[in-house]
């Protein structure tokens, strides 16, 4: 017989699975013992199975549950599922028969603060701190009226928000007035908070010297450093005292030190100075610091880069001025380049620091810059090792392609790549000492040989192009297995030829995971399932889930231990990235995909496709809040992938927002795609009515409806479609989204054939014009609201007229195919 | 060019070019925000002038009596970045506030037996092998780890450091 203890046991030792059933057992013998429920609930968190733990907790929560034993089960599987007002509920009414109980009351606290209702936290924490004597609670209670008054001010109501922020500062300034009070290091950072809040940034320069002076105990709480000092940069910042500014960052300067701030500080207070006419400081005497900063860096065996970089960041502010008034009296971009080459040429990061400047020389210039390096190296650097030679004439490659050397009329794509590849293979062998987690010195050949080579398949259309680069890297990658670079570039043009499976190894070998399922997901995420690698992106859809999930029960946790750990400042971190989380678009789309994917490859019951509905329409936002860009955030990053290609078609200019907005309008298909099916499923409206809805949303765009379009041809079919039936459904919207993806590429301008990057996308000429003839016959579905019906039939048997040409034919079957199929 | 700061969350959104590397691990979200809650001044970036991130150092302070101590949990710098001094800099920084403000007696931290260049690196600031942990490393690639300590300035004796002599086990490491 199964008792409580057993699930419990199968639990902690993860066999979830037999927990569940076990929890099931029990349940059979007593339906409404809510300590076998909580059970099943944590079974069915741990499983992944969200929906019907949420289904387990929407019970619990009707119950009235009295054991202690219980009660401890049924707060843990609240706590694993999120479900945080639930716990808030549960403390509240025990607080409330106990309001003595201090450790009651601190959970308490803490229940309100992981859901953010705080208005009765004050007093909460106030009685807290009269009953305990300690000081914590006391800085809680102000801490909540600092939030308290952010969040108004936030929300528009300044006066409100004034009350609260006036009364943490007085609530601070009684604590530091009682000399029985101990001032914390916490509170001492609360109370700067806070006065910069009100803007009393003297006051914070005030307190800082007390503390100096040891004014808040025997100890300095905030001990000279790197906090202390950007905190009074900030304070004089605010209060116009630039020449503390300015006295307190030149001696860094003078110094040569690599400290970056220090010589932004110096340029922006020599720039406020100016702006205000006043002549303590003139961009002259920043010229002579610099310049002064320049000389001795020059001269010296290893220099920091800071003083060789800022005079181009003075040219550079300089100019953006448009400031004809002064041109700065440092070395000219041309000697500051040549002179970072010298220092640091041979040093991967040059090519990062000096990308933003390199405009500062027009063509000629840079011309002679690399001409210069160029004839150095046969001179003063003829003795250097043969790897710093290879890292130095690979990075003037970079420039030469950064300065848009690959891109002129004249030039010789072919002899150009040819001439790389040479290059790669005579750099290989300088590399063979290095260990397998360092970096070939040869793997900068390898990228831009393939960049090259793909420029020339965005010439001439020959795939063998594309094939080359793709040898080249995988020959590259065999030396340098940990280089990500190499994988990143095969992984997106294997895919950009629809080769996903050959993608698969090295995406792996990169072990993406946890965040960067948000982050850079994107390089492998956006073509795994359109392209049919249907069970690796199941694989990333049920990591990127877990992650999500965990995400959604954690972070709040951490809202609280802020407040346990006395960090203050970091409260309104974790609540901006909660929201990022939230907002994620990667991650919504992983939540429909998810189940897209699931549910045409898994046989399901009815009940369970409803549950799992309901609980997507539940936690996604409804379809009506789309068109608001605050909805979702993209939350991809752009330059996880290297780009040496000119400015204009970097992968974080132009092309990159083009990808976000085909990444985005892909997402919009496949979410109203779940809506879709879930009012199919969920609805209780006659289909006539559904129907009817569906038809009227098409009014809304292009392309993008045709998924509605598609679906409302099925509903109007079948009295009640059954899981066939809707199965069926997705199939056809399923088919709709993947020519959806291509169309939307397809109309963005030349984006089918140009990628972000330059990098063309191979579409064969009949799928080509299949699409566009699908593109079309949906579009005239919207033009012609009222015979729409007879339209969607009309463009399912274009697509089927279509799937006869044989190219489009074997792509439409394996798709089709792929899909049905369970084991793929 | 370098900026050192406190590690934000929204930095974990970038760190990437970092977190790519195969010896730098990426952990869950929960394991991040617990060194942000409780240790922040532990947890530094350096940031280049163009916006960047080079590198960053995790860390904390544990341990009770004379074993009050800084640990470094990760220290990692991007490929493009390394030899630059910046792993150095980091590495001060954590001892600094071990030291100044923690006033702890060392600095501790694992590396994998097979990871020559860091090990290199810490012998260079000073660091000797305390202990060897066989097995410390699970998972796809297990390994025994080196122990290494530092003493600070309030180990006058540098008896912190001092080799132990055997090696040890995973489950007889201290749980601070
Ligand atoms: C180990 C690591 C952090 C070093 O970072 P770094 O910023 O390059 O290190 P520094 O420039 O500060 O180097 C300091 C000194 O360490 C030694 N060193 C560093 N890298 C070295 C290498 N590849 N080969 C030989 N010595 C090396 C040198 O003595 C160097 O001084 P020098 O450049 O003046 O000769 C970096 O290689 C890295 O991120 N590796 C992957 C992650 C990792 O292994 N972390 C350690 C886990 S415990």
């Amino acid at each position: 017989m199964v008792k409580p203890d057993d699930v419990k046991t199968s639990l902690d030792e993860g066999r979830n699975t037999a927990a569940l059933q076990q929890a099931t057992l029990l349940l059979k013998k007593d339906k409404t013992n809510p300590e076998a429920k909580a059970l099943k609930g944590l079974a069915l968190v741990r499983l992944n199975r969200d929906d019907e733990a949420d289904e387990i907790v929407k019970e619990l929560r009707s119950m009235t549950i009295e054991d202690d034993d219980s009660i401890q089960t049924v707060m843990m599987c609240y706590r694993e599922h999120g479900a945080y007002r639930d716990i808030r509920n549960v403390y509240e009414t025990r607080y409330k028969k106990n309001p003595d109980d201090l450790e009651l009351a601190a959970q308490y606290f803490m229940s309100m603060v992981r859901v953010g209702d705080l208005d009765v936290l004050p007093k909460v924490a106030m009685d807290m701190h009269r009953k305990s004597k300690s000081n914590t609670y006391y800085f809680w209670a102000v801490m909540i009226q600092y939030i308290q008054g952010r969040t108004k001010r936030a929300a528009g109501d300044a006066a409100g928000g004034t009350i609260h922020l006036t009364m943490a500062l007085r609530l601070l300034e009684r604590a530091v007035d009682d000399e029985s009070f101990e001032m914390s290091r916490e509170g001492l950072r609360l109370y700067t908070m806070v006065l910069q809040e009100m803007d009393k940034f003297e006051d914070i320069l005030a307190l800082l010297d007390k503390d100096a002076g040891a004014g808040y105990g025997p100890k300095r709480l905030l001990p000279e450093g790197r906090e202390v000092t950007q905190m009074k940069i900030n304070c004089y910042k605010r209060l116009n005292r630039h020449a503390d500014i300015i006295a307190t960052s030149t001696p860094t300067i003078q110094d040569g030190s690599d400290d970056w701030t220090a010589y932004t500080n110096v340029m922006d207070a020599a720039v406020a100075l100016n702006e205000a006419g006043d002549s303590s400081f003139t961009f002259a005497q920043v010229d002579g610091l610099l310049s002064a900063a320049f000389g001795k860096a020059t001269t010296q065996d290893k220099p920091q880069r800071a003083p060789l970089l800022a005079c181009l960041e003075w040219h550079a502010r300089m100019r953006a001025r448009g400031d004809a008034a002064h041109t700065p009296a440092v070395p000219a971009p041309l000697e500051a380049f040549v002179a970072l080459f010298k220092a640091t040429g041979a040093k991967r990061c040059m090519f990062f620091d000096t990308k933003p400047y390199v405009s500062l020389m027009d063509d000629a210039t840079q011309r002679k810059f690399l001409d210069e390096c160029s004839a150095w190296m046969e001179a003063d650097g003829a003795e250097e090792p043969e790897s710093k030679r290879v890292l130095r004439s690979s990075l003037l490659a970079l420039y030469r392609r950064f300065m848009g050397r690959h891109h002129d009329d004249d030039a010789d794509t072919d002899a150009l790549h040819r001439d790389l590849v040479e290059k790669f293979n005579a750099a290989k062998p300088c590399g063979a000492d290095l260990k397998p987690s360092e970096l070939q010195y040869s793997d900068t050949y390898a990228l831009l040989a393939a960049h090259v080579a793909v420029d020339a398949f965005a010439r001439t259309d020959d795939r063998a192009h594309v094939d080359r680069a793709i040898k080249l890297l995988e020959d590259a990658i065999t030396a340098s297995s940990s280089n990500p670079q190499l994988r990143l570039l095969i992984v997106k043009l294997l895919c950009l030829q629809g080769r996903v499976y050959e993608a698969v190894p090295h995406w792996e070998a990169l072990q993406v995971k946890q965040i960067q399922y948000d982050s850079i997901g994107y390089v492998f995420f956006d073509h795994a399932a359109r392209l049919g690698a249907y069970d690796t992106a199941l694989s990333l859809l049920e990591g990127a889930a877990t992650f999500t999930r965990s995400c959604e029960v954690d972070v709040p946790e951490f809202l609280c231990r802020s407040f346990l750990y006395g960090s203050f400042h970091k409260y309104e971190e974790f609540v901006r990235c909660q929201e990022k989380l939230h907002r994620s678009l990667q991650l919504a789309s992983v939540v429909c995909e998810r189940f897209l994917l699931n549910f045409v490859r898994t046989k399901f019951t009815r009940a369970r496709v409803t549950s799992w509905l309901q609980f997507i329409v539940s936690t996604l936002p409804p379809p009506s809040a789309l068109d608001d860009e605050k909805t979702f955030s993209d939350n991809s990053q752009a330059e996880v992938m290297d780009s040496s290609d000119p400015q204009a078609r970097s992968p974080t200019s132009g092309d990159f927002e083009r990808m976000k907005t085909a990444r985005f309008n892909y997402f919009r298909v496949r979410y109203l795609l779940v809506q879709t099916v879930a009012s199919l499923v969920l609805s209780r409206q006659s289909l006539a009515e559904r129907a009817e809805a569906l038809v009227d949303a098409i009014a809304r765009g292009a392309v993008l409806t045709a998924a509605e379009e598609a679906c409302a041809a099925a509903v109007a079919s079948p009295d009640q479609p059954d899981l066939e039936t809707i199965h069926a459904v997705i199939e056809v919207l399923s088919l709709v989204s993947f020519t959806v993806s291509i169309v939307q590429e397809w109309i963005s301008g030349d984006a089918v054939l140009k990628q972000p990057n330059g990098e063309p996308v191979r579409v064969n000429k009949t799928v080509r014009q299949t699409v566009r003839a699908l593109a079309e016959a949906f579009h005239a579905v919207v033009v012609n609201k009222d015979q729409a019906m007879a339209r969607v039939q009309g463009v399912l048997s274009t697509a089927e007229e279509a799937a006869k040409t044989p190219s489009y034919k074997s792509s439409l079957k394996a798709f089709r195919a792929a899909f049905k199929s369970s084991n793929h | 060019m370098t900026t050192l700061r406190e590690f934000t969350c929204d930095d974990l959104w970038k760190f990437n070019k970092v977190n790519l590397d195969p010896l730098t691990e990426t952990y869950n979200m929960s394991f991040y925000l617990l060194y942000l809650a409780q240790w922040p001044e532990y947890f530094t970036v350096a940031e280049s002038s163009s916006g960047n991130l080079m590198g960053y150092i995790m860390g904390k302070v544990e341990g009770t009596g004379d074993d009050w101590h800084g640990h470094v949990t990760a220290l990692t710098v991007a490929p493009e970045y390394r030899r630059l001094g910046l792993a150095n800099q980091l590495m001060g920084e954590l001892e600094h506030i071990s030291d100044k403000q923690h006033e702890g007696y060392f600095v501790d931290l694992f590396v994998r037996k097979s990871n020559d260049v860091a090990i290199g690196m810490y012998k260079g600031l000073g660091y000797d092998i305390y202990r060897k942990v066989i097995g410390y490393y699970s998972g796809e690639y297990p390994e025994d780890a080196y122990d290494m300590r530092k003493s600070l300035s309030r180990d006058t004796g540098k008896v912190k450091m001092k080799p132990l002599g055997r090696d040890i086990y995973p489950h007889e490491l201290e749980r601070w």
